[in-house]
């Protein structure tokens, strides 16, 4: 183990990818909770558009992926709560949107130095100082803001109009709820790319749901199935040399698999039949 | 002179350009227990959501002589079914009214232990909510509501699903906050049988307010069972 962190590029994989074993979970507990467990991954998908154009006007894709993530999120919200349609066929088509807008644009730049894979699938061995830093300076505040507003999530979670009827912002914590998403999205695309970043805000929680009698255990339970998955993912990825994008999600799947088995089931709500 | 709570004035709703709620008008004391009857689709719970400003009005007005409201909606222990929270985290949310950020102290603590003991539910409030059944689940929202000392309490078909004797002790508990705590209660339901027994006031809503009054003068003067019957099977 001591021998993978002589190298710094693991130190800065293993430090981002902590901060995203956290942050995943406490904000998917509320997505997945308030049926909105693929929103993440149209947020994700539609923030592909906002990669290209960056690379096209020369912004930095982090920024123009918290941008577009903050974007297709509130529109997401708005088209659902102004139509008669379904959460999933808004965020369908909003996917879709984002990723057409994006290979129009790469197909029109032809020639741009565009590393699409990174994008794609992921490049967590690839973060340097600055990249580090600005992990940590979005998911420091975002870690904090949910520590804050902890109840008032749970609440619009539970049960929207009885926190609405109680004089709760529910609006606003809705909005708060996406930023905080986008942000948490900004920062999983670098570790586990596009692809698969809504598979680590939804597979851990599924699984703290499994095994866990009360909201703040499955919080808890959650954060460690992330944590564990991203350590033992990089470790996996680094002697196996494979993607540590891939590791790590299967790690994640494998951890739920053990959840399902029963092997918990003394806790679990399963417990009683 | 009467202490009002709620004044509601020429209140209209629509939806999808049709009239849900027309020209209602009526206001509430302090300390009456209202039930609202009504059948499918007469906008009963389209007026409770109104009344608690989960809803905006298209024309007329709502005033309300207090902010502290506590409502649980229909259907909640469905929504409960699957939901990995105790009884006491549930509860818990309750709190909030006094303000989002609040954090829980030692003596709101004391106040949910209280609110449960209540209800009867002291004992279950390390249990996931879904484990317990569905008259339990509707007690557990009662305590989340009266949690925050509300001094209007509304409740929109709390009873659905839940088995004649739980309903009975259910409507029971209501007229025990109503009487001992002094909480106005406004219920919706249609099963008139129950709440007639409990209620103070009596209204029948069917787009336009029909009837509000005493129950007593609701079956002898407005209806007869027999047409009320059949006015609700509609």
């Amino acid at each position: 183990m001591m021998d993978i962190l002589q190298y710094s590029f693991m130190r800065y994989a293993l430090i981002s990818g902590i901060f995203v074993g956290i942050l995943c979970p406490i904000i998917g507990v509320f997505l997945v909770l308030k049926n909105l467990s693929l929103i993440a991954d149209g947020m994700a998908h539609f923030s592909f558009g906002g990669i290209a154009l960056g690379i096209v006007l020369g912004i930095s894709p982090t920024y123009m992926i918290l941008l577009f993530s903050i974007l297709g999120g509130l529109l997401i919200n708005y088209v659902i709560r102004r139509t008669k349609l379904y959460g999933d066929t808004v965020i369908a088509i909003l996917l879709s949107t984002g990723l057409a807008i994006g290979i129009t644009i790469i197909s029109l730049a032809r020639g741009t130095n565009f590393n699409i894979n990174a994008y794609l699938f992921g490049s967590l061995l690839a973060i340097d100082e600055k990249e580090l830093m600005s992990i940590i300076l979005l998911g420091i505040p975002a870690i904090i803001l949910v520590i804050i507003f902890y109840r008032p999530l749970l609440y619009i979670t539970f049960d929207e109009d009885s926190a609405k009827a109680s004089g709760l912002p529910v609006e606003s914590i809705n909005i708060l709820l996406v930023i905080l998403s986008a942000v948490t999205i900004a920062i999983t695309i670098k570790v586990a790319g596009i692809l698969l970043t809504s598979a680590l805000i939804v597979i851990p929680v599924a699984t703290g749901i499994q095994i866990s009698n009360s909201f703040k255990k499955t919080l808890l339970s959650s954060v460690v199935t992330g944590i564990i998955s991203v350590i033992l993912g990089l470790i996996i990825s680094y002697y196996l040399n494979i993607a540590p994008g891939g590791a790590i999600v299967l790690v994640s799947v494998l951890i739920f698999l053990l959840s399902i088995s029963g092997l918990f089931d003394q806790k679990g709500y399963y417990s009683k039949t | 002179m009467s202490d009002k709570i709620l004044e509601v004035r020429g209140l209209y709703f629509t939806y999808d350009g049709e009239n849900v709620l027309e020209d209602i008008t009526f206001s509430l004391d302090r300390g009456e227990f209202l039930g609202i009857i009504g059948p499918n689709g007469s906008g009963k719970s389209t007026l409770l959501k109104l009344i608690t400003g989960i809803l905006k009005p298209d024309r007329g007005e709502i005033k309300l002589y207090t902010d502290r409201i506590s409502y649980i909606p229909q259907k909640i222990t469905s929504l409960s079914y699957n939901f990995p929270a105790t009884v006491e985290e549930i509860v818990s949310l309750g709190i909030l009214s006094k303000g989002m950020l609040k954090r829980i102290s030692r003596k709101d603590y004391n106040l949910i232990e209280q609110a449960l003991d209540k209800v009867g539910l002291l004992e279950l409030k390390n249990k996931r909510l879904g484990e317990l059944s569905g008259g339990q689940q509707q007690r557990v929202h009662i305590a989340r509501a009266i949690v925050s000392n509300p001094e209007l309490l509304v409740l929109d078909e709390p009873t659905t699903g839940i088995d004649i004797v739980n309903q009975t002790r259910f409507y029971e508990l209501l007229g025990h906050l109503n009487s001992e705590m002094g909480i106005t209660v406004i219920i919706v339901s249609h099963d008139i049988s129950t709440i007639a027994g409990e209620v103070t006031t009596m209204a029948y809503l069917d787009k336009k307010l029909h009837f509000i009054g005493k129950p007593k003068d609701f079956f002898r003067k407005i209806l007869w069972p027999v047409e009320l019957e059949d006015l609700l099977s509609r």
